[in-house]
This record gives structure tokens, sequence and C-alpha cells, in this order.
């Protein structure tokens, strides 16, 4: 299948295998920076100052390091969709561990679409991130110390968006905080926002609904709603992947600044496919999508897909 | 005007190539230039180059063939790449993506991962706070004229298009970058300084007492 989709994207396999060699190489790099950075005396605690960095380049230095190897590994597990499913789920998972250090919650949902998290998920980190949200929406109260321990990056809209999707994605979860998710899901603003979130800058609306779907029920009518967002996202996709086509030159190298491999789509249609089923998710894919170009339908069959590896490793 | 950072990945064949792009004291130049007869260009030229419609090839259609010359455009660009990432904290949140200048500049540098060997370097260049194609003083920044502009809310990957030459004395020096492609791993040389380097400091507008 994913032979298909790269002749479909004209996108040589030799190509997109470098480029995940590539990300991952460089993300090792920054992870051996990392580790630099953070073996030089910390600030402060030497009295050589010539021998140290002065606090905030220190930060920033370890941040930058630790974001740009997080996004490299996203980027080698985009690629790798295409290419090798069980190295992608590795390079995801290993992605979301590193977001999830720097406490953007893009990183729990990436490993709910890897696949572990979905049934067995850290239920500790999870409750404080969904009562972090609530205090964000003005749902409950929280001491002031756990306010001072809201990550800066969950007060963006998008990551706001990611952390609900990722709780409402994990059965463990929603067994056990369903009625808080549901809460943030009925409650929020943001299930009327236009917030552009991921690659594709789809309005913030569309992730709170996927993720109201899953939380009402796993059933048929899931299927309907989730397959309309998906598609609604799918023609984007296609529209923007031409686009970009169109600039020979970066496309055949995989250098145009764009997410050949989409997580929002493929992830979400993995995690459906997971809920209720591949067969009955590529049925509604094949009902509705009549409309729907073959670059279109790629995300999506790769997120059926995903869920495919997972059911094979059983 | 900005003063920006930006890195230059070259892909070259050796070391010593490198080096010599600092001991000609010549700066980066613009492939139009490179491959022109005698390496001359007039001025008169270098005015009637620098157009929006070529910037739009440069951008769109690099290795199109230009109806003009009947060559792929690429062969004589006026213009000069450059990767000039930005660092921070609010974007990466939003996007869920961040990358350096040198992410960028070490894939172009690797030829696209076909080299294992990759050399980057740093300079400055001034930005106009408006598009000003037809002044070659400054450089442009150029994400609003991809085609695929739409296609994210948070480009990070700023680029730059310098025009006809980047002037030895705003390059500070270039690093050679090894990639072991079996053991997934880059190792990076240390910085190979210019010792005619002007730091952009000197343009600044701070006035001090004396």
């Amino acid at each position: 299948m994913s032979e298909r989709h790269l002749e479909l994207l004209r996108l040589e396999s030799e190509q997109v295998q470098r480029l995940v060699d590539f990300n991952e190489s460089y993300a090792n790099f920054c992870l051996e920076e990392v580790r630099e950075i953070e073996l030089l005396p910390s600030p402060g605690a030497s009295p050589d100052r010539d021998h140290t960095l002065d606090r905030p380049i220190w930060e920033l230095s370890s941040w930058a390091s630790r974001v740009d190897a997080a996004s490299a590994l996203r980027a080698a597990g985009q690629w790798a969709m295409l290419l090798d499913v069980p190295r992608a789920k590795g390079l995801l998972t290993e992605a979301g561990r590193l977001f999830g250090e720097l406490g953007h919650p893009f990183g729990l949902y990436l490993q709910v679409v890897s696949g572990y998290w979905e049934f067995h998920a850290p239920h500790e980190q999870f409750r404080i991130m969904i009562d972090q949200l609530a205090e964000l929406h003005g749902q409950q109260r929280l001491f002031n110390r756990e306010v001072q321990a809201i990550p800066p990056a969950l007060h963006h809209p998008q990551q706001q968006a990611y952390a609900l999707l990722a709780g409402a994605s994990s059965r463990p979860i929603v067994r056990e905080y369903g009625p808080a998710l549901l809460r943030l899901a009925e409650q929020s603003p943001h299930r009327f926002g236009v917030t552009p979130v991921g690659a594709l800058g789809v309005p913030i609306r569309r992730y709170w609904s996927v993720a109201l779907s899953l939380l009402h029920d796993g059933g048929s009518r899931s299927v309907t709603l989730v397959m309309e967002h998906l598609l609604a996202m799918s023609r984007d996709y296609a529209e923007t992947i031409n686009s970009a086509m169109a600039n020979a030159y970066l496309w055949n190298h995989a250098a145009s600044p764009v997410d050949v491999g989409d997580i929002d789509i493929s992830g979400i249609t993995a995690i459906l496919a997971r809920r209720v089923g591949r067969d009955r998710v590529l049925i509604a894919l094949d009902e509705r999508a009549s409309d729907l170009g073959s670059i279109g339908r790629t995300p999506i069959e790769i997120g059926i897909e995903i869920a495919g590896a997972e059911d094979a490793r059983g | 005007m900005i003063i920006q950072w930006c890195v230059k990945g070259l892909a070259l064949p050796d070391d010593d190539t490198a080096q010599q792009i600092l001991d000609r004291r010549a700066g980066i130049v613009c492939n139009w230039w490179m491959n022109s007869p005698n390496g001359a260009i007039t001025l008169q030229e270098r005015r009637e180059k620098l157009t929006l419609r070529n910037l739009d090839f440069h951008v769109n259609h690099y290795t199109g063939i230009d109806p003009i010359t009947n060559e792929p455009f690429c062969l004589r660009t006026p213009f000069i790449s450059l990767s000039a990432g930005t660092i921070e904290r609010d974007t990466a949140a939003k996007a869920n993506f961040l990358h350096r200048a040198r992410y960028t500049a070490l894939w172009f540098a690797t030829e696209f991962g076909r080299r294992d060997t990759a050399y980057l370097f740093t300079c400055w260049v001034l930005l106009g706070p408006r598009p000003s194609v037809e002044i070659e003083g400054v450089a442009e920044e150029i994400r609003d004229l991809n085609s695929y502009r739409s296609y994210s809310a948070f480009q990070t990957e700023g680029e730059v298009a310098a025009k006809v030459n980047i002037p030895d004395n705003q390059i500070q020096g270039y690093e050679v970058w090894r990639w072991d492609k079996r053991g997934l791993r880059f190792t990076r040389g240390p910085i190979i300084g210019n010792p005619r380097f002007t730091p952009p400091e000197q343009l600044t507008n701070v006035r001090e007492l004396i």
C-alpha cells in the first residue's frame, strides 16, 4: 500500500528513506547537544563564570535543542508513515515523549496515535493535564502552586485541542476521567472556535468535535461525524499537496516545507479505526469520498494502515 | 532595517573548496554570476535581473525552464537562498514544530541526503521591512511568495533570498558536518572563522555616551 502512496505522491522511496534517516540522525545530534549543554556547570553553581553560560542562554540552548530533536523525530516519523509503519510508530513515540517533557500535550497525542497509550496511559499525567485544562476553562479552581505548574504551552488553544483529543482517544483515560473530559468538550468555546491548528491550519472546532464524538460513543454515529471532518481535512490536504508539487525542485527532493505525512488526518483515522474497526472506516471512506481524489485519500489510508500494524502486533 | 543572521548550506566536493570560498575573498555569489562567461556581469544587467517575476521563479520554479533564456532558471538566478530559522516558544507551541536554520541548511547541503559531508556558512544580511526586490543591498524574506503559503499558518522555516552577492566580510565562517548514515549520527567540526569578518554590531544605532 505504501508503494502505491509514494507513486501517487510522485516520491521515490529512496528519497523518503534518506529523509527519515536524515531526520533521525539530526535528532540524535540535537539530543547529544542537550546532554553536552546539561553537563556544563549550571549558572551560579561555579565560581568560574568564564566557563558557564548565562542562564537565559543556557536554558534557551537546552530548550531549543530539545524542541529541535522532537521536531526532527516528528518529521522522521511522519515521513516513515509512507514507508515503514512500525518504524514510524517508534519515531512518533519518541517524539511524543520529548514533546511531553517540554510540556506540549501534542506529545500525548503522538503517543496515543502511535498505539501504546490507547490502552496503557499514564493516569496521573492525564489527571493533572485535565485538571489544568479545567482550570484554564474556568471549570475548576486549583491551588496557586498548581496554577503556577501549568505548562506555558497549555495556554495555547492548539495544545488544548491535542490534550482533549489525546484524552478522548485513550480508553483507560476515558473510563476514569470521561465526565471531566466530556464537560470540557461540551462547554469549551473551542467547540465553535476557528483558531488554526496543525499543518493544514484546520479550525479548532473540528478537533473539538472529533473528541466530542469519541467521548459520546464509539458506534456508528462517531464514524459518520469523524469521517466528515477527516474528509474536509483531506480535501485541504490534497489542494495544498498539489500546490507544493508545482515546485518540482523542492518536491522531488522532499524539501517542500509541507507535511506530506499528515499526523492529524492519519492519527485521527488510526484512533477511529482502532475504536470501531478498520473495515468500518474503510466502508465509511468509500461511501462518502467519491469526490476525494487519490491524493486526498492517502493520509486516511495511511491511518488505517497504522491501526492495522497495531492489530498485526496483537 | 533588520540585521538577520542566516545559514547557507553548500554541497561542495571537498574541504579545500569550502576553504577557497573564504580565501578568494569574493563572498558567496549567485549562480547567474558564477555561470556567466568569464565571470562577468554588468551593472545594467544587475538592475534588470532583480524583478518580482524572477524572485517568483526562484522560489516556485527553481529548476523550471525560463522562457526568456530557454534554460533552467536556477542556472541564471540572481538570488541566493539562505535559511533563517527562528526560535520562539510560542511558535513551537502553536506549530508543534520548530527547526533552526541549520536543519534546513543541512538538508540542502547534504544534497537532500545524498552526500555525507555538508558545509554550513554563517553570515548576516540586511532585510528590508517591506518587499523591495529591486534594491540589491537588502535581502528578501520570501515566505509570502511560496505557492503553498496557505499550507501552514505556522511556517517556521524562514527563507531569505540575498541578491547577487553576499560580501566576504559578512561571512563569519563555516562548519563541516559529517554524516554517519549507518550509525544515524552527525558530527560537527569546529567553526572555521573568516579573519575579515565584520560583526553586524557595527551597524547598531545605539550611540554610546563618552
